[in-house]
């Protein structure tokens, strides 16, 4: 028994509205799709969907009181919400610099955490 | 200034007599211009004398010095309140050391009494003691004058200058009268090195020159003899020693050596007496001092020398007969003297100033009262005297107040730089000085003598060597060898309005166009702009060839701007006005208002986010109703959400990033409301920030309703039909506590209207030619200012072109155009950006233009045109409004090309 998704393809500003049918876990049919990256777009983000985390995390010292940061690499689209959850109630310490790592391997992904600016000390 | 200035009467003389007759002439419908030789008032005598209100008894009755006494020291409780002046009415002591001494007392007991001098007693020895305590053990007894007091006789004088200035009187400083203009026995003006001034009443309160300014005018009734007298005074840190003024039984020829406090707690003694040649002798002598030093401890025998800062002399102006010498010239109508003005003068000078206004009303003057008459003055809260939070609340109101800048006195750069700027300004070192106290104290200016200096120069505007001391030529400093110090405005190659990805690819574009000097100015605390706050990654895929947060991506920026030490940044700095002739006006937190001039400007103020009004949603006007780009900051920057139930309306790429993130914080946003039939966002931003999160968009919908009182509790959505009505039966609610607003973006181009900029009715932008150049030669323009991009990377190519082009106008080294083509705007387009071409010789390369469509199409022709000629054809897939089209035009094309270009989308057929 197959299912069947409607997908957006992203990569290109035609927008793509395609069907997937999937079956176990795989890719059995599709259609919608007029070039091959729609169609690779269409197959990872049917069986792996991965997005990039932002967020921010709180900076103590700084002359800011937020840190925005990112994900070294895309994670699993399903990890994200709890890893932004999570990432609230981390503390760093001013001065950081862009690409510093803030929390290495977040929720055991090989995907670490890294700061999106530099975030120099306050004075006073 | 060469003319001829007309007025009522003149006056001659800034002292404290001067001023005060300025002052109560100040009351009355008149113009009236006050003359001083100095560059400051409260030059001559009013400058160095003890600073005493004497009570009245020391004149012999009858005498004007008597009446005036009296008269002035009850006239200063009520300018006390009016003008805020500095005074303290401490009493006198006229101390008798023997029984010689002790008859004096009863001589001047009994002549305050002929005076009117209330409350004079004579004080037994005893009762001295605890007075007194530190008076010599052979006082036997003294007068008491409770009515006696201290002023500031800087303080008194300005009072009454800037009460007059503020009445509409004319002081002018760095005047002195060379000549007196008379006609037929009566005076008819004074000459000046700057011009004649004409006036039919001339009043001599030239102090101890009024003898020189009468004989002007032929007159040789004013004799005046200058008596100098010297002074020692001491550190404020010296426990004073006296609480009251302390005089010895009084001499013929002055009231003696004097111990007394000033009115900001210093102990002062003085003055000798002995008549000088010069009235321009203010030295003081060894011999002198010692006299003043000896005769100070007759009555305070234990005093420290110690504690000692400086030392002076004044001039007394001392009239033939000693009495004051005030009535009009027997030689000349018109002209009349307040002259003569001795101790007490300084009591005595509204008093004066009250006799000589009679005396002109006698002598013709008409004087009709006004009603709009000001007696109050502004008051100057000093930083020293105030508690904590007083000192917090003058931060607050200008922030100079945080740098100290006379750290003996705790004077801030506030207050010396009002002074500077005030109604009688300061212009000299003495000036702020004797008004701000800064060099008063133990350093005497040591520290902040040169950094007062700077300030002068740099609030008017003149090298250092132009700053003086006090008199016409006390300059200070002189320039050192070398190629000479300008004190005019700051100029660059190119300045950039924007410290926005914008602003910062322009700055290095410039400096790859070969300017030598960039100067980058930003209104908000840091570099980068709105990239800060846009925390997402999806940035730099065409710059860098890989996806950037909005922070990265301005940090690359950033850092490259930072390492060039040729580009200079300024932030919370706020350009307030461009002229044509590029000359920047700014005011920021560090430098104030200012101006710095350019060789050619970039616009790069980006663009604002509309309103609520702008759109015009009716309902209830509560808190948790923004527009989603100040949401952002407030979420991404500071930390705190809008709301925990939002609804979206827009669905820009703002909107939905917002609807995102406000998921990922914990909020539950109910919806994205679009009033098109098609969102406005990219489809990444639909798939992965709507669909991901099961955030509902609504298309063909509008909100018709916002509800709250506090806060928004809900908002009604309906679908609108074609023509965007709402359609009133499919009304629905949806109870959220926060409406984002995400309706579009509009470049802020206040500014460019002001240089006169010509914008572009359809992108709200300057209209540009392929440099970038706008209407206002050397004025260019790039990023959201001209027109709303939706990729970074497109703004920092085009700021780049910009920043080139800016270069190279400083440089004088912009082709010149041969001719000029529009770029038309055809069926199917929005607006093209440029909206013309130069054609310049050797052109080369392409030019990259940048469009929107007007309506999404699928499979359409873009094609460009000129003069019935093919520049450019090509399919697109599709075309969006919301995705900004870009296309490149061979220039060896447009070379022979003489008819408007015009660009076109069309549906395949």
């Amino acid at each position: 028994m197959s299912v069947s998704r409607k997908l957006i393809c992203i990569i290109c500003p035609l927008g793509c509205v395609g069907d997937v049918s999937m079956r176990d876990g795989h890719v059995v049919q599709m259609h919608g799709y007029v070039c091959e990256r729609g169609k690779n777009y269409a197959v990872a983000e049917a069986t792996n969907p991965l997005r990039m985390l932002t967020t921010t995390v709180r900076v103590e010292g700084g002359t800011l009181p937020l840190l925005p940061v990112v994900s070294s690499a895309p994670l699993p689209k399903d990890s994200v919400a709890a890893c932004v959850c999570m990432l609230a109630d981390i503390v760093v310490s001013a001065p950081v610099r862009e690409g510093e790592i803030v929390y290495p391997k977040v929720m055991g992904l090989n995907v670490d955490i890294i700061a999106s600016r530099n975030l120099p000390a306050r004075a006073l | 200034m060469g003319g001829t200035l007309k007025t009522d009467v003149v006056i001659i003389g800034g002292g404290v007599v001067g001023t005060a007759i300025a002052r109560e002439l100040s009351r009355y419908n008149l113009k009236i211009v006050l003359l001083e030789r100095h560059p400051d008032l409260c030059m001559g005598t009013s400058r160095a004398n003890s600073g005493i209100l004497h009570a009245g008894y020391d004149a012999v009755a009858g005498t004007k010095k008597a009446t005036l006494n009296v008269r002035g020291n009850l006239l200063y409780r009520q300018l006390e309140s009016e003008l805020g002046i500095r005074l303290k009415w401490v009493g006198s002591l006229v101390v008798a050391l023997d029984h010689h001494g002790l008859a004096t007392l009863e001589e001047l007991l009994e002549r305050g009494k002929q005076n009117g001098v209330p409350k004079l007693e004579i004080v037994p020895q005893n009762l001295l003691r605890t007075m007194e305590p530190y008076l010599t053990p052979e006082a036997i007894a003294a007068l008491w004058a409770p009515t006696a007091g201290i002023v500031s006789p800087f303080d008194a004088t300005l009072a009454f200058a800037e009460s007059a200035v503020q009445n509409g009187a004319t002081v002018l400083l760095g005047y002195e009268v060379t000549e007196i203009l008379i006609k037929d026995g009566a005076v008819i003006g004074v000459t000046t090195k700057h011009g004649d001034i004409r006036a039919s009443y001339i009043v001599n309160a030239a102090g101890v020159h009024a003898g020189q300014v009468a004989a002007l005018a032929g007159d040789d009734s004013v004799s005046i003899t200058p008596r100098k007298g010297e002074y020692l005074l001491f550190d404020t840190s010296l426990e004073c020693a006296v609480k009251s003024v302390l005089f010895p039984t009084p001499t013929k020829l002055s009231k003696g050596i004097v111990v007394g406090p000033t009115v900001h707690g210093n102990l002062f003694i003085g003055p000798n007496a002995h008549n000088v040649n010069s009235p321009d002798d203010l030295s003081t002598t060894a011999s002198g001092l010692s006299e003043v030093i000896s005769g100070a401890r007759k009555l305070l025998p234990n005093i420290s020398l110690n504690s000692v800062i400086t030392q002076f002399a004044g001039l007394r102006a001392v009239a033939e007969h000693d009495d004051f010498v005030i009535g009009v010239s027997p030689v000349v109508r018109g002209l009349i003297h307040a002259s003569g003005i001795q101790s007490p003068g300084l009591t005595a000078a509204p008093a004066i100033a009250e006799v000589v206004t009679e005396i002109l009303r006698e002598a013709g003057l008409a004087l009709i009262p006004k009603t709009n008459f000001l007696p109050g003055r502004q008051q100057r809260p000093s930083f020293r005297e105030q508690d904590p939070l007083g000192r917090k609340r003058l931060f607050a109101q200008n922030p100079l107040h945080g740098r100290i800048i006379c750290r003996c006195e705790t004077v801030t750069e506030a207050e010396i730089v009002g002074e500077i700027h005030a109604l009688c300004p300061a212009h000299t070192l003495d000036g702020l000085k004797t008004r701000t106290r800064a060099g008063m104290g133990r350093c005497q200016g040591g520290f902040c003598g040169p950094r007062v200096s700077s300030l002068l120069a740099r609030e008017l505007d003149v090298p250092l060597n132009a700053i003086r001391k006090d008199k016409e030529e006390s300059f200070l400093y002189f320039p050192r060898r070398g190629a000479e110090l300008e004190a005019s405005p700051l100029h660059y190659d190119v300045v950039v309005i924007g410290g926005g990805p914008a602003g910062l690819a322009a700055g290095l574009g410039a400096r790859q166009g070969g300017a030598k000097r960039v100067l980058i100015i930003e209104r908000d605390r840091e570099l980068g702009g709105i990239l800060n706050q846009c925390i997402h990654n999806g940035f730099g895929l065409h710059r860098f060839s890989q996806e950037l947060t909005g922070p990265t991506y301005a940090q690359r920026y950033i850092d490259m701007v930072r390492a060039d030490p040729a580009i200079t940044v300024v932030l919370d700095t706020t350009v307030l006005k461009v002229t044509p002739d590029r000359r920047v006006s700014v005011s920021g937190s560090a430098h104030g208002p200012t101006t710095v001039t350019a060789g050619a400007v970039v616009l790069a103020m980006g663009c604002r986010e509309r309103t609520r009004g702008a759109i015009r949603i009716p309902g209830d006007r509560p808190a948790g109703v923004f527009t989603a780009g100040a949401a952002q900051r407030m979420v991404n920057m500071e930390g705190y959400l809008p709301g925990r139930r939002v609804v979206v309306l827009g669905s820009g790429d703002i909107g939905l990033i917002m609807a995102r993130r406000l998921t990922l914080e914990g909020a539950k946003v109910l919806g994205v409301v679009e009033i098109m039939p098609y969102s406005n966002g990219l489809t990444r931003n639909i798939v992965q920030c709507l669909e991901d999160f099961g955030v509902p968009l609504y298309l063909s919908h509008t909100i018709v309703d916002v509800r709250g009182n506090d806060r928004v509790t809900g908002v009604t959505v309906a679908r609108v039909d074609a023509n965007r009505i709402p359609l009133p039966d499919s009304e629905f609610h949806l109870d959220c506590d926060c409406l984002l607003l995400s309706v579009g973006l509009i470049p802020e181009n206040e500014l460019s209207r002001d240089t006169g900029v010509r914008l572009d009715p359809v992108t709200l932008g300057p209209v540009v030619d392929q440099y970038r150049h706008t209407s206002v030669p050397g004025v260019f323009a790039a990023g959201n200012v001209l027109h709303v991009h939706d990729l970074v990377d497109y703004v920092s190519d085009e700021s780049a072109i910009a920043g080139q082009s800016a270069a190279a106008f400083a440089a004088d080294r912009l082709p010149t155009a041969c001719a000029s083509l529009y770029v038309r705007a055809g069926d199917g387009v929005k607006a093209v950006v440029p909206q013309s071409v130069v054609i310049v010789p050797h052109m080369g390369g392409t030019i990259r233009f940048y469009m929107r469509a007007a309506i999404p199409l699928r499979r359409c022709i873009l094609s460009v045109t000129s003069g019935g000629r093919k520049l450019l054809m090509r399919k697109l897939p599709i075309a969006k409004p919301s995705e900004m089209i870009v296309f490149e035009i061979d220039t060896s094309a447009l070379e022979h090309a003489k008819d408007d270009i015009f660009v076109s989308l069309t549906e395949e057929a």
